[in-house]
């Protein structure tokens, strides 16, 4: 999963001074490496105590709240299937549960991400490059939690706006389509900002 | 009578002779009928049944065919005589003299002129001339041998006018396909030409085209980022986004 040399591109030292770095409980901001959130605290070992047991194995669809059927699924892995044929190193992980709405989404991601055993083939390198599209049935909220390699090339802002477009086939009772319509929209950032940074010289 | 012709002929005989070696030989006018015989060698009926059918070849194939009786052309060639009627009181396009001499056993001969000996290769003239004269000379009677050599001069004329035709027809004919055999290859190649220049430019671009897609195909590597563990996280460090897919406003 390295970048391979002829098609990797040098980014700029902005794109990361640019990234906004935020926390999953207040979303205040916090610098790299902070082992706290300065404003409320927040660590991620809090998590712990927020969803106490073993979190399930982090598989490519984790469909707990059933809501892609067969078709879904198989039309999900083709989409991710082409999505890496253009940018192997990112990893998609699909969850679906069905939470009381007061449980924040993003947290429970953070959590499952960052405590669910690795499977092998996969690698604590792939994890980083994963990025976890989390559903919840019961209120239909949507979430994106991006591993750390792969949080630099997309926003959370960017990321709220390709989450916009799962909403008209999730609307239509097409909850396949609209994981689809997100990969595609992910792409097309992904060109994007693959296009904004450098050709390595060597 | 016999002693007056005698004279004539010796008289005619003379002046021939004169005009051949000082060409002072007058032909004047060209006499009405296509038949010269000034000692009456022939009687009016013989010679009408020679002029008539030549006057109707003259007037329907405008080939010309005139008969001249000597009774001596000496030492002089029959071709050399029989040139200069032919220049004097002949059409030039096709015509033949028939010269007979009764003193000669090898008369009548045969002399084409005009655009025949241009038209038609010479030994080809030759060898029908002197199967021609061979024709004639086997009738049994000397106004038959007259007539036999005109009919046959008249039909080789008739002949040789039609082929030259054809002939020229089809080198026409030749000249027309080659040309527009050529207009076509010249009009191919420019039709060619005219898409090959129309086609330059799309193809170009179809090429830029291809060369751009082709460099775009393939897989996109990001470059691996230099990442510090944020809140004891291994794997992310909390960056997220949500929002309520079910909400109708479009906001999150």
């Amino acid at each position: 999963m390295s970048p391979q040399p002829e098609t990797a591109r040098r980014h700029s030292s902005r794109r990361t001074k640019a990234a906004h770095l935020s926390c999953p409980a207040c979303h205040g901001a916090i610098t790299g490496g902070a082992s706290r959130c300065p404003s409320c605290q927040f660590t991620g070992a809090d998590t712990m105590g927020m969803f106490p047991g073993n979190p399930p194995p982090l598989l490519p669809i984790l469909d707990v709240a059933n809501v892609w059927n067969v078709a879904d699924v198989k039309l999900i892995e083709n989409a991710c299937a082409s999505f890496r044929k253009r940018f192997p190193q990112f990893h998609w992980r699909f969850a679906a549960v069905d939470q009381p709405p007061t449980v924040p989404l993003n947290l429970l991601g953070f959590w499952l991400l960052n405590t669910a055993t690795l499977v092998p083939p996969e690698t604590q390198h792939d994890r980083a490059w994963t990025v976890l599209l989390i559903l919840n049935r019961s209120n239909g909220n949507a979430a994106v939690i991006p591993g750390y390699a792969a949080e630099p090339w997309i926003t959370d802002l960017g990321w709220r706006d390709i989450l916009r477009s799962m909403r008209e086939p999730w609307r239509m009772g097409d909850s396949g389509k609209a994981v689809v319509a997100f990969l595609s929209a992910a792409q097309k950032t992904l060109e994007r900002e693959w296009k904004n940074i450098r050709p390595t010289k060597s | 009578m016999k002693h007056w012709a005698t004279i004539l002929c010796l008289l005619f005989t003379l002046s021939v002779g004169m005009a051949q070696e000082n060409d002072a030989f007058q032909y004047g006018p060209r006499p009405p009928a296509p038949i010269f015989d000034p000692t009456n060698f022939l009687t009016p009926d013989q010679t009408a049944k020679i002029v008539i059918p030549l006057e109707a070849i003259c007037a329907r194939d405008g080939v010309d065919i005139f008969v001249v009786i000597l009774p001596d052309i000496g030492d002089a060639p029959p071709e050399h005589v029989a040139g200069g009627f032919a220049t004097a009181w002949c059409n030039q396009e096709m015509n033949a003299i028939i010269l007979y001499s009764p003193s000669r056993k090898d008369s009548p001969w045969i002399v084409p002129g005009g655009r025949t000996l241009d038209l038609i290769k010479r030994p080809l003239i030759d060898k029908a001339i002197s199967e021609a004269q061979h024709r004639a000379a086997r009738e049994p009677f000397e106004s038959g041998k007259i007539r036999a050599a005109s009919t046959e001069a008249a039909d080789l004329l008739r002949v040789w006018k039609g082929s030259t035709i054809t002939q020229g027809e089809e080198i026409k004919s030749w000249r027309e396909t080659l040309l527009a055999q050529r207009q076509n290859q010249f009009s191919g190649w420019k039709l060619i030409a005219l898409a090959a220049g129309c086609a330059f430019i799309p193809s170009i671009l179809v090429l830029w085209l291809l060369i751009r897609h082709l460099r775009q195909r393939g897989p996109r590597n990001f470059p691996q980022p230099v990442h510090a563990q944020r809140l004891g996280a291994p794997f992310c460090g909390g960056n997220s986004a949500a929002i309520d897919l079910e909400s109708i406003s479009g906001k999150s």
